[in-house]
């Protein structure tokens, strides 16, 4: 049964190289400005639920790590950090093997709003950004939470039923 | 643990020579991927907007001819026009510096991935410094300039766009640009408005020349940062600045930032793959 976790890394890596270069091609152009899809963020945030808290904050930690570097416009460390501290957090908060749907969407969206507005905050300290946190909120958090929890619905039935099918060993986890 | 994230941070603010080797590999094999997934997705999208453009097809064919016929008759003019700068050239005894300066060619890059991050909005496109390109230079798309280049591993290269700059920015460059047709204007660009979309150029002398709504602004070229005469945007509106000395002027870009398909990178210098006539 190991296969599913390296099954589970590469899906993240394809939907990483999906959200980068297919998904813009596609959405509409009017969407672009207010849209960060980052639904590998999506997934982490499945697995801090449905298996461990650590699971979660190492894949986020890596995923981040992976999009800061080939993204690099400003610095490294960002993405890496918040995806895995969310994720920590909300699997600290929220980790049931049997939370049901409305559980997850609500791990999503608070998940969604902590990643943005943490973003948000990082870039505002090192002044890259002059703009209000209102203005951040209208323009790409609300947007962005919306995006992610309509993606969130849309696999949840799929990856439910892996996690279901695979069995849950706490103490390899602790070890990750 | 948050410590060290904000020492990486830190570290790797603002001005960095070159990445490091496992930086450049990650990104080279990602970029590599990113290239076979984008290839098909770019082909079905670009067809399906074929197809729902195709009954605005014909007039556009003939507005296109009557364009190619406008420019070829332009084309003439404009290769008497170099001939003879590069002759008044080499009668002023230019230096091979500022020979250089007003020399670039375009070198062709597909986009193979886009960051969507409002905050620090990046592309990456499928040229790099194998072929040329370096850290710095400006990329343009048909419209006008859409950023410069952050960095470059050896196939690979990310674009910073220029809707990031920012006066407070650690990352901030400035252009310093003119307006075509009207000799002497001069301004400086180096902001960026989200809230209204525009680019701010301050600067600008009011004794000079006047600038008017719709001039287009183009980079002058001084200062040697970027090469002279790539297009940034249309003069919106212009306003005395705050100490009234110097005006400002709301510069509307002509690049959309959103439909990505081919850039072009401005290198400064002489094409390595023209002949030698040409300039």
């Amino acid at each position: 049964m190991t296969w599913r976790k390296q099954f589970l890394v590469l899906l993240l890596f394809v939907i990483f190289l999906i959200e980068g270069s297919v998904l813009p091609w596609f959405l509409p152009d009017a969407w672009m400005p207010h849209l960060m899809p980052n639904l590998v963020f999506v997934c982490v945030l499945f697995v801090s639920v449905y298996r461990h808290r650590y699971a979660g904050m190492v894949l986020g930690a890596v995923f981040g790590m992976l999009h800061d570097v080939v993204y690099y416009g400003a610095m490294l460390g960002p993405y890496s950090f918040t995806m895995g501290f969310t994720a920590y957090v909300l699997g600290l908060i929220f980790q049931l093997p049997k939370a049901p749907l409305p559980v997850m969407l609500t791990v999503v969206m608070l998940g969604s709003f902590i990643l943005d507005s943490m973003l948000f905050g990082i870039y505002t300290v090192f002044n890259f950004n002059e703009q209000t946190y209102d203005w951040a909120l209208i323009q790409y958090i609300i947007p962005d939470l919306l995006f992610r929890l309509v993606f969130a619905l849309i696999i949840y039935v799929p990856i439910r039923r892996q996690f279901d099918k695979m069995p849950l060993r706490p103490k390899k986890d602790e070890k990750e | 643990m948050i410590v060290l994230f904000v020492a990486l941070m830190g570290v790797t603010l603002g001005d960095r020579i070159g990445l490091t080797w496992p930086e450049k590999f990650v990104k080279d094999t990602v970029a590599f991927t990113q290239r076979v997934v984008n290839k098909p997705a770019t082909a079905v999208s670009g067809f399906f907007e074929d197809i729902s453009e195709l009954d605005s097809v014909y007039k556009e064919n003939e507005s296109y001819r009557m364009e190619v016929a406008e420019l070829k008759r332009q084309l003439i003019d404009y290769r008497e026009l170099t001939t003879k700068n590069k002759q008044l050239q080499q009668d002023l005894n230019f230096t091979d510096l500022q020979k250089r300066n007003s020399n670039k060619y375009y070198r062709f890059a597909h986009v193979i991935s886009v960051n969507e991050d409002v905050n620090n909005p990046t592309v990456n496109i499928d040229v790099g410094s194998k072929d040329g390109v370096e850290v710095g230079q400006a990329v343009t798309s048909i419209d006008g300039m859409v950023g410069v280049i952050s960095t470059a591993t050896d196939y690979t290269s990310t674009i910073q766009l220029i809707t990031s700059l920012s006066l407070t920015s650690p990352d901030g460059y400035a252009i310093s640009a003119t307006v075509t047709g009207k000799e002497g204007s001069f301004g400086i660009v180096e902001s960026y408005d989200k809230n209204k979309k525009r680019l701010l150029m301050t600067g600008i002398d009011p004794n000079k020349p006047k600038l008017e709504p719709y001039d287009v602004v183009v980079t002058s070229g001084s200062g040697g940062v970027f090469p002279a005469g790539i297009v940034l945007g249309e003069v919106m509106q212009v306003t005395p600045s705050e100490f009234g000395l110097t005006e400002t002027a709301l510069i509307k870009p002509t690049a959309s930032f959103v439909e990505w398909k081919d850039l072009f990178v401005v290198i400064p210098g002489v094409d390595p793959n023209a002949g030698d006539d040409t300039p």
